[in-house]
């Protein structure tokens, strides 16, 4: 019925579209020269540039980005994790609108659950970005993903509007409303989205000499979002906040293929519904100062079932529920024209209740205090951070608990100008920690409370180069890095093989360098080429025990090399984008031998578009063909992707 | 000028990485099972990586390739058990839920078993025999029995909740039921199935029970508790009465019947240690035989009755490749070999 009424609802709009296309020939093609962003220490994607390359979600756009290794589980609605410069993910802070995503009981968060529909610009960048007042974990991380989507900001335009209708390979349907009305003193915005596949697709299987093909079974899901955003102007330079958002997804887990057993029958069903608030103050006094309150508040109801479980009910439902509140300020001031101080406080509060696998439930405090101390000179600017952090975590029925301090400094300089024929130039050293996950800390049997946080030490040195001609733009961001990750917290085997404990054993070395090049090029008033080549080399290696046979090994999924290219080609309102991603050999475990290799691989994704625009009104069509080389491939081993398949949008933008 | 260089760049690295594919190391065929070791590796979940290693005693070579040479194809998904009864190997592979038969003498496929009701994996953990029929503990709370000539499923048998490990006496069939995956609430039971008319019988032994030994007319039950609270033991059983005659409250995580006394990986004071023990008096005749200090993870031992010689299998931390080493009767290590990931049960040829 849904697919149904997804096809009508296409079908309408195009017949809408096909009728309003004869407006367009007296429309006047304003298409400028685009200018290259300055991405001097960060990489970061515009709403064209995420719409060009089609991406499912999140977790597919970070892949292209240089330094970063995604972990993808069987493609749509599949889990996705990255890490960054052979950093887990945990490390990482991902902020939408300047509010912090978290999930204390796993501390990852999951990027297939985030799409980009209303998505403006997307960053990640290891320093902070200098300018901005942000939220006092921004400063703490080891790299911030910041997105940035149309619904939170102040705009003149009275009312703006999007669209998209998604169909696809595989029963995809996605489809997405949101509109946004500005008043003189705010706005209002809501967004609602609805999006499900069967993900039942072919695939291959390599069993030794013998080529298998079966279908992915149980790997259907739906998703729900919704949501609306208020804004006001409190006075001349204040204003007002409020998210409140809401979201379910109800996902069938198809997991690793097993050879000669094809069940599944494990689900997962998550409701998660949050509130964000924050209050911004920018005072007009000779401190020019700026002043950020805010407030998140975020429950998540999870519900993992497993209809095929041999315990004597036959079948295990496992219920998490987190909640987790965020209460913290910042304030910027200018001490001089070359002093700039930043401070702030932060607590998070996260609670998890279980009906299994947990005795207890667990609370954490997590306290963040920020100094930070921006000095000016001539050519540099730099950037100093005594951060000082405490946590506490305890067992609320055993009243067992666990208190610490850390401190956790960085340093970075940028310089303002060109040097010499190096660039401009940027370096770091930084510092930061991830706590624990709950479930690291207090899972049954394998869960340790005495861990302690796993620290990530980073030193880095960068260079931005870019020439501007008539037609001609070119830019170039090279980095190179070490990495040394303390404390790392890995699940270990213990009693037996069934019996696994969590423990901070490992030491991780990483060395690595990437590079990113762009380049456009209008060769007409109507023909323009933009080139994106992005390039990452890591050498992640395991440093735990000399006596290991993994000693000086890459560890497991840390590819050595990952590349991508994207090229688009646009002829007035007409485009292709080709993007080709390839990820050499990983191995499955951190020992490198012939048999935990997973195979390097590459694909190809092709896709064409159409946009026009009628006023205030944009349209856009696309269809994109993933995978078209239909290769057989896997970011983790057993999970083998999607082959060819495809996607057709419409979407519409008003304003 | 400068774009061009970069472009060039890139595709020499490109050009680099993908051109990193290695010379495939090709391991020479065994032709026949004879004068070596079959080793089955348990290999990890969801990682189809199970494996059969076969060690060449006349050169001390290895191959860990036995099983794809000699079928084409993968073992599959966490190999538990392997047993040779008459001219068959059988290998139980769990998470496949299937039983891989060999033939004996030249180690080529026979049949692959699949162990699915209604496609839902059985997951067959461990084989024993009587007669002309094969006993193998399901983890749905079954026992299936298979004709070893037909090679079909012809019954289940119905015992506790996640039957583990399986063993015959004199007269009947005795499995183990763990229940492990009700945690907490786990099983305390023995099933006593009769081989001929598939009746059932149970005694309570203490939670979680796991490996077993008889020893002349004694049962001897590995109780492994919760892991927490209640601490592992060891209880003699007279398989007479079927009453437990005596609880010895050792940490004990392995036993292997060693003649007429039992080999014992436990645990002291934090620190594992291997024995000798006498089961008639219940009595260390030597608490470290053997000092473990040499192996980082034991996970399995077996002592070869022909040869006389016990073999130590250590898994390495579980995620590296394991190690077999071989020790006299008397204790003294007399060599090693590598083998696959989670070395967990071998054959002597």
């Amino acid at each position: 019925m849904k697919t149904i009424i997804s096809l009508l609802l296409f079908c309408s709009i195009n017949l809408v579209f096909s009728q309003v296309k004869e407006l367009e020939l007296q429309e006047i093609d304003v298409q400028e020269l685009l200018l290259l962003k300055k991405e001097k220490r960060q990489f970061s994607y515009n709403r064209d540039e995420i719409i060009n390359r089609s991406p499912e979600d999140l977790g597919d756009l970070l892949k292209t980005l240089p330094g970063i290794s995604l972990k993808n589980y069987g493609g749509l609605g599949g889990l996705k994790t990255i890490s960054s410069r052979g950093i887990s993910g945990t490390h990482s802070g991902i902020l939408i609108d300047g509010f912090l995503l978290q999930n204390a009981q796993t501390g990852q968060i999951d990027l297939s659950n985030i799409q980009l529909d209303n998505v403006q610009n997307i960053s990640f960048s290891i320093a902070k970005n200098e300018d901005e007042i942000d939220v006092v974990s921004a400063y703490f991380n080891a790299n911030n993903l910041k997105l940035t989507t149309y619904l939170n900001q102040f705009s003149k335009d009275t009312f703006q509007f999007r669209m998209n209708l998604k169909q696809g390979s595989f029963g995809q349907i996605d489809s997405y409303l949101s509109g946004k009305y500005n008043l003189k003193k705010g706005y209002f915005s809501f967004f609602t989205k609805y999006r499900e596949a069967q993900g039942n697709y072919p695939f291959t299987v390599l069993n030794q000499d013998e080529i298998i093909r079966l279908q992915r079974i149980n790997n259907q899901f739906s998703e729900f979002y919704a949501g609306f955003n208020m804004g006001i102007y409190l006075g001349k330079r204040a204003e007002l906040n409020l998210q409140v958002k809401t979201n379910f997804s109800n996902k069938s887990l198809p997991g690793a293929i097993i050879l000669y057993n094809q069940e599944a029958n494990q689900f997962l069903i998550n409701k998660n519904s949050g509130l964000n608030l924050d209050y911004l103050k920018h005072f007009t006094n000779k401190y020019n100062s700026s002043l950020k309150i805010y407030f998140s508040a975020n429950y998540d109801d999870l519900l993992y079932l497993d209809s095929s479980y041999l315990n004597a009910i036959g079948y295990l439902k496992s219920n998490y529920w987190n909640t987790n509140f965020i209460l913290g300020s910042t304030l910027k001031f200018k001490v001089t024209n070359k002093v700039e101080f930043v401070s702030g406080i932060e607590e998070n509060f996260s609670i998890l209740k279980a009906n299994s696998n947990f005795n207890s439930e667990v609370q954490r405090f997590h306290f963040k205090y920020l100094n930070e101390l921006k000095l000016n000179s001539k050519s540099f600017f730099y950037k100093l951070n005594f951060g000082l952090q405490h946590v506490y975590n305890q067992e609320v029925d055993t009243h067992d608990s666990d208190s610490r301090f850390y401190f956790t400094p960085s340093f970075t300089a940028f310089s303002k100008n060109r040097i010499l024929c190096l660039g401009e130039l940027f370096y770091g050293l930084k510092r930061n920690l991830r706590v624990a996950s709950f479930n690291e800390l207090y899972y049954n049997q394998i869960g340790n409370s005495s861990l302690k946080p796993e620290i990530a030490n980073q030193i880095f040195l960068g260079t931005y180069y870019d020439f501007r001609q008539k037609n001609n733009e070119f830019s170039t961001n090279i980095s190179t890095f070490f990495n040394l990750v303390e404390n790392k917290i890995v699940a270990v085997p213990t009693k037996n093989l069934f019996i696994w404990s969590i423990q901070n054993v490992g030491i991780a070395r990483i060395i690595g360098t990437e590079i990113q090049v762009k380049h456009k090029f209008k060769m007409t008033q109507n023909l323009c080429f933009t080139t994106d080549i992005n390039y990452s080399f890591q050498k992640v290696q395991d440093f735990s025990s000399r006596n290991s046979a993994s000693y000086k090994h890459q560890l497991a999924y840390s590819p050595m090399h990952v590349s991508n290219l994207n090229f688009l080609v646009k002829y007035k309102r007409s485009g292709l984008n080709v993007s080709a991603y390839y990820n050499s050999k990983r191995y499955a475990l951190n020992q490198n031998i012939k048999s935990n290799e997973v195979p390097s691989f590459y694909t190809l994704d092709f896709s064409i578009f159409y946009d026009h625009k009628i006023r205030k009104s944009e349209f856009r069509y696309s269809i994109s063909i993933k995978n078209c080389l239909n290769n057989s491939y896997a970011f983790i081993q057993n999970y083998i992707m999607p082959g060819r398949n495809y996607l057709l949008s419409i979407s519409y933008a008003f304003n | 000028m400068r774009l061009i260089k970069f472009f060039f760049f890139f595709f020499f690295i490109l050009g680099i990485s993908s051109c990193e594919k290695e010379k495939p190391v090709i391991e020479p065929e065994i032709d026949s099972l004879k004068n070596g070791i079959l080793v089955l590796n348990e290999g990890l979940f969801q990682l189809n990586n199970a494996s059969l290693s076969w060690v060449n005693l006349s050169d001390l070579s290895v191959n860990s390739s036995f099983f794809q040479q000699k079928t084409g194809r993968n073992l599959g998904d966490t190999g538990n058990d392997l047993q040779r009864y008459g001219g068959k190997i059988y290998i139980i592979v769990n998470v496949s839920s299937t039983i891989e038969v060999l033939d004996a003498f030249t180690g080529k496929s026979i049949k692959q078993i699949d162990f699915k009701q209604a496609g839902q994996g059985k997951q067959p953990r461990f084989i024993s025999f009587f007669g002309s029929k094969a006993f193998v503990t399901c983890f749905d709370g079954y026992v299936d029995v298979i004709d070893t000539a037909s090679l079909t499923i012809e019954n289940r048998i119905a015992v506790g909740r996640n039957p583990d490990q399986i063993i015959r006496s004199n007269q009947e069939i005795i499995v183990s039921n763990s229940g492990g995956l009700n945690a907490p609430m786990l099983d305390s039971t023995l099933s006593f199935i009769n081989p001929v008319n598939y009746a059932e019988t149970k005694i309570n032994v203490g939670k979680n029970p796991g490996q077993l030994e008889i020893i002349n007319n004694s049962l001897f039950v590995v109780v492994r508790g919760n892991y927490s609270t209640i601490l592992p033991s060891l209880k003699k059983i007279d398989l007479a009465s079927k009453q437990i005659v005596e609880t010895y409250p050792i940490q004990v995580q392995l036993i292997e019947k060693f003649g007429d006394e039992l080999l014992i990986v436990y645990l002291e004071n934090q620190v594992q240690k291997l024995g000798i023990f006498d089961p008639e008096s219940g009595n260390w005749l030597n608490s470290t035989f053997i000092d473990l200090s040499q192996i980082q993870t034991i996970y399995q031992m077996h002592f070869d009755e022909k040869s006389e010689k016990i073999y130590l299998m250590d898994a390495q931390g579980y995620t590296n490749t394991g190690k077999i080493l071989e020790f006299s009767k008397t204790g003294n290590k007399i060599r090693e070999f590598s083998v696959g990931l989670n070395p967990k049960a071998i054959l002597v040829f």
